[in-house]
């Protein structure tokens, strides 16, 4: 009963019916929250007190940012497309969705390079004032877990080459996905904490 | 005194696991809604409201979040589908983070609440500050033009 | 019993795996939970010696008045690294340690959920812990106590790598905690032996849980906050820069989330400890099992309301001080709850005074003593007088001392038979828990009344005029006590009885939970059969029939007697073990590169802020990075400001600084890509092992 055993055969159960990797997973998950909660909490603390321009209302740009919201969305779809796909043990149409959630990962983290280098061009780096402080570090962060994911999937896509995602063996995936929609969720708070908020407050 | 295993006893939650997994069609539906409720969002901050409108925008931005986040757990995840054991985990997660937040940002001294409407920076730059112990401190205003 | 070695073949085998783990590489490659915890403990004993050291170096210049025994800087260091010490390499890894070795005996499994992960977070914590321990190679030991208060800890006001090493160490730390916890709970929760519900597990597995909750939740608030602080000295951010509108009260607050749970992280396992200690040696089942249960769930969950109870003096308000001084005292009621079930436990019971439960009582009056000047400076008026005295000091020391230290010394003499198949002494045991206990006294209760009479923390030296002298002197000799119950244990521990101990059977305390019923130390399988468990206690139930009537679940007993035989794998292919890995140990070494890396980026920007106009001279004058640095080196070393008057030798020693930094961040990246790599090759790595066959005439002798 290890996890060597579990890649064996990944479908075997602890004594709760579950497999160990999903808990570990939702432990993580749970763990992910403080942290997220922790840069969060630090941005919205933080508001107002910038000594220095430029300030979010300078410089946000809310279609851009909505659609690079958007994107994530669809990649989140794309992921339970591609879960689904092969749990029905569907390989060609489980690479394809793969793919296409790696390819909507690299959009997403696209706009953020784009916004990023804009933002600093307008005057805003780390050191210019706390709000550069707090929207790069929190946003940063957030794109690591992007590209982590899309690092992920990337592998899981390549793996099943040479025959290392099945059907029998979907529950790599599902974990991935896991993960993946939890940086979605995760800049859906940003998205409005972060940006949206800005406009109205 | 060993028989209290009912209530905490999570063997019985198995039984949910892998019992059918939702469709596409399900799958599409649920993505569509979280566009719809994307475009919302957005579409929120457009039409002219009065100074009270703006507490109805904030109430209404933080429902619809909160709604897309749910939906994106409950069936994306598929925690709606799961063993409740793994809500749980998440819960503990979730409850002790929102409760941290909250109080963070309650207990802090904030110059302008968080919450509040704001304008412009009104600290201006110190300018006599207290020496440096060294010369690698700048603390001129790097204004952009 | 014979081995049969699992088939692999390709990429994997010319590492060397072994069949079996064997010698020292069956060490370092090792994910058997047995050893990974002797590793934990060993690892943190050692340690405990360094942080001993500290404090007994911290006694000596506080032992007269107008001390100088050695130089203020180097005395802000000592209480630094011995607080960082104590807390994050000897009581937290100790802990470990036990979880590790015992939490899959209790529940009945054959090892933890991931045992590779498992491996990981060991040699993490080993890296973590030499990494903050090597600043002391560099005359760079943090230096501003180990809450790490900006703007103290701002680049501007330590312009050292001390912080650099404190920050990236805590950080390795943490991710050894948080990826240790994962695997725990997972392991309590879905590897529970078939029949061991959650409320027949034992209150140490539960205390375990409890425990690594706390971890997973308050471990990232802390990574953030050093994050925040590193990107403030290295990235020149504004986190905690009141120059720039930033709130150095930000890093309290996130500190103190973390920090109060950290608390909770360190006296939940011993109180699990006694929990088990007790019973076993009161011979009684623990009064109140769901009680202690329930309060130890409470307590992790109330740890995180309560943090600004650390920062009443900071000036938060009325309003906050009011709320969090109500929270703070609401958390010794499930406190109080434990104590009154473990006095309960011992009301008559027929007690053994052995020295496990020496230390079990020695304990409970401690951490008592402990949890009362607790509640004094749960009072925000009353703390504003206590506030950074030594009566905090008393206080946190009667807790972690008193309470966790004793504990894990309990938890050490009842499990050190099952671990090493050898008794302890008994006669030196008890001598040790007396140097302990009377040693512990003397430092820490006069420090009551230095606190009150206004003697301030971490104060490097005093003078005759405050009256402190005699007092002080008091703390040092029973510093020194203390030190004498500590050579006792290691060398009953690692030489005596280790050598000469006798023989203990797999069950020296009539114990009453499933690691006691398999042999001392422990086979490679743990259990031949899974175990089926029927009740709470199921072992001591099944020894002692006699005493069915008073349990509740007699019924159940009485239907099957005994270990049900659960024959899990006694199919065709044995005992499945997994076979070593070197990947744990490779990935964490590659991050470990990565943290060195990052610490001697420290001040970067910074640096490079300062000599910026130099840097812009150079760029006009087309001269090469490279070839500043090399001018910089000539400047340094002439002394003189090199022919183009770009740089003065102030400046060219920023440039090597600066160079210094550049290096870093390339060893950072490169230690990051091979951690990475190393978890590649470790997901992709296969199983091995062997598989051990008992045969029948081997089952007849257990």
């Amino acid at each position: 009963m290890s996890s060597e055993v579990l890649l064996d055969n990944p479908h075997e159960m602890g004594c709760t019916g579950l497999p160990h990797r999903k808990i570990l997973m939702w432990a993580f998950l749970a763990s992910d929250c403080m942290f997220f909660g922790s840069l969060i909490s630090t941005y919205l603390v933080y508001r107002g007190h910038s000594t220095d321009h430029p300030l979010p209302e300078d410089i946000f740009d809310i279609p851009l940012t909505s659609t690079s919201s958007f994107v994530l969305l669809l990649s989140s779809w794309l992921m339970v497309l591609a879960l689904s796909a092969i749990q029905k043990g569907k390989l060609w149409e489980f690479r394809l969705w793969t793919l296409g959630v790696a390819f909507f990962g690299s959009i997403f983290l696209g706009f953020q390079v784009y916004e990023f280098t804009h933002f600093v061009h307008s005057g805003l780096t780390l050191k210019q004032n706390l709000f550069g402080s707090t929207f790069f570090v929190l946003t940063g962060t957030h794109g690591c877990h992007v590209a982590i994911g899309v690092l992920w999937l990337m592998s899981l896509f390549f793996y099943s080459f040479i025959g290392g995602v099945t059907k029998e063996r979907s529950l790599d995936v599902e974990i991935a996905g896991l993960y993946w929609h939890f940086v979605d969720i995760v800049w859906i708070v940003i998205f409005t904490a972060v940006y949206l908020l800005e406009y109205i407050i | 005194m060993s028989q209290h295993a009912s209530d905490l006893d999570f063997e019985h939650d198995g039984h949910h696991q892998g019992g059918g997994h939702p469709s596409v069609l399900f799958y599409n539906i649920i993505a569509i809604s979280l566009f719809v409720v994307t475009a919302l969002e957005v579409g929120v901050l457009y039409p002219p409201l009065s100074e009270a409108g703006t507490y109805f925008r904030v109430i209404l931005l933080i429902v619809l979040s909160i709604g897309k986040f749910a939906i994106v757990v409950a069936f994306f995840m598929h925690l709606f589908f799961d063993a409740p054991l793994l809500t749980f985990l998440f819960a503990v997660g979730m409850v002790i983070a929102t409760g941290t937040v909250a109080a963070l940002i309650n207990v802090m001294p904030a110059a302008e609440h968080p919450l509040q409407p704001r304008g412009k920076p009104k600290h201006p730059p110190v300018e006599s500050a207290t020496p440096a112990p060294h010369a690698l401190l700048e603390w001129k205003n790097q204004r952009p033009s | 019993m014979h081995i049969e070695p699992v088939k692999e073949k390709g990429f994997y085998d010319f590492l060397g795996r072994q069949v079996e783990p064997k010698g020292l590489i069956g060490w370092l490659t090792t994910v058997d939970h047995k050893r990974i915890g002797i590793l934990y403990a060993v690892t943190a004993l050692l340690w405990f010696l360094v942080g001993g050291i500290e404090a007994l170096a911290i006694r000596s210049q506080l032992a007269m008045a107008n001390l100088r025994l050695y130089s203020a800087e180097t005395y802000n260091q000592m209480f630094t690294m011995h607080a960082t010490t104590m807390i994050f390499l000897v009581v937290m890894p100790l802990a470990a340690g036990f979880f590790n070795y015992m939490v899959p005996l209790m529940v009945g499994a054959r090892d933890v959920a991931f045992p590779r992960l498992n491996a990981f977070s060991y040699w993490m914590f080993l890296f973590g812990s030499l990494l903050i321990n090597a600043s002391w190679l560099f005359n760079a030991a943090p230096n501003g106590s180990w809450v790490g208060y900006p703007p103290l800890s701002l680049f501007q006001y330590s312009q050292g790598h001390n912080y650099d090493f404190w920050l990236i160490g805590l950080q390795v730390l943490g991710i050894a905690s948080v990826a240790a916890s994962l695997n725990f709970i997972t392991t309590i929760i879905n590897m529970r032996a078939p029949g061991m519900t959650m409320m027949r597990l034992p209150v140490f597995v539960w205390m375990t849980l409890v425990t690594n909750f706390l971890v997973v939740l308050a471990f990232p608030v802390i990574t953030i906050a050093l994050a925040e602080l590193m990107f403030d000295r290295t990235y020149a951010t504004n986190f905690f820069n009141p120059m720039k509108g930033g709130l150095p009260i930000w890093w309290q607050h996130l500190f103190w989330v973390f920090g109060h749970p950290e608390v909770y992280i360190l006296i939940l396992p011993p109180m699990g400890i006694v929990s088990e200690v007790l019973p076993v040696f009161a011979r009684k089942p623990l009064f109140g099992y769901p009680l202690v249960v329930g309060s130890g769930m409470g307590i992790g969950f109330m740890g995180f309301t309560v943090w600004a109870h650390h920062m009443f003096a900071s000036g938060m308000g009325n309003i906050a001080n009011a709320a969090f001084a109500l929270t703070t005292m609401t958390i010794a009621i499930p406190t109080g709850v434990k104590i009154i079930n473990w006095v309960g436990t011992l009301w008559k019971g027929q007690i053994r005074m052995r020295t496990p439960m020496l230390f079990a009582l020695g304990f409970i009056y401690q951490f008592m003593m402990g949890g009362f000047s607790g509640l004094m400076h749960a009072n925000a008026a009353h703390d504003a007088q206590q506030h950074d005295t030594y009566f905090i000091v008393a206080h946190f020391h009667y807790v972690l001392i008193g309470g966790a230290l004793f504990g894990l010394w309990s938890g050490i003499y009842y499990w050190y038979p099952k671990i090493t198949g050898r008794m302890m002494n008994e006669a030196r045991g008890h001598a040790a828990f007396w140097f302990l206990f009377i040693g512990f006294n003397t430092t820490f209760f006069p420090m009551h009344w230095l606190g009150l009479n206004g003697m301030p923390r971490r104060i490097y030296s005093y003078s005759h005029a405050q009256g402190w002298d005699q007092l002080n002197l008091l703390c040092t000799v029973g510093a020194f006590t203390m030190a004498v119950a500590v050579l006792l244990l290691f060398t009953d521990m690692f030489w005596l009885s280790l050598k000469y101990g006798e023989k203990a059977g797999g069950d020296p305390w009539d114990g009453r939970t499933l690691e006691w019923s398999i042999p001392s130390p422990p086979p490679v399988y743990n259990f031949e059969e899974i175990p089926t468990v029927k009740a709470l206690d199921d072992f001591w139930i099944t020894k002692h029939p006699e005493l069915l009537h008073h349990e509740e679940d007699s019924a159940a007993h009485a239907a099957g007697a005994g270990h049900g035989a659960h024959h899990v794998h006694h199919d065709d292919h044995g005992i499945h073990m997994p076979g070593g890995s070197w990947f744990p140990m490779f990935a964490s070494a590659g991050f470990a590169i990565g943290a060195w890396g990052l610490v001697h980026s420290g001040g970067m920007y910074h640096i490079k802020e300062a000599i910026q106009p130099a840097l812009d001279a150079a760029a006009k004058a087309g001269v090469s990075w490279d070839q500043l640095v090399s001018t910089a080196q000539t400047v340094v070393s002439s002394k003189t400001p090199d022919a183009q008057n770009i740089l003065n030798v102030v400046n060219a020693e920023s440039v090597l600084k600066l160079q210094a930094c550049y290096n870093g961040v390339k060893t950072a990246i490169v230690g990051g890509v091979l951690g990475v790599l190393g978890i590649f090759l470790w997901a992709l790595e296969p199983i091995g092992g062997y598989y051990i066959h008992k045969e029948k005439e081997e089952h007849a002798g257990e």
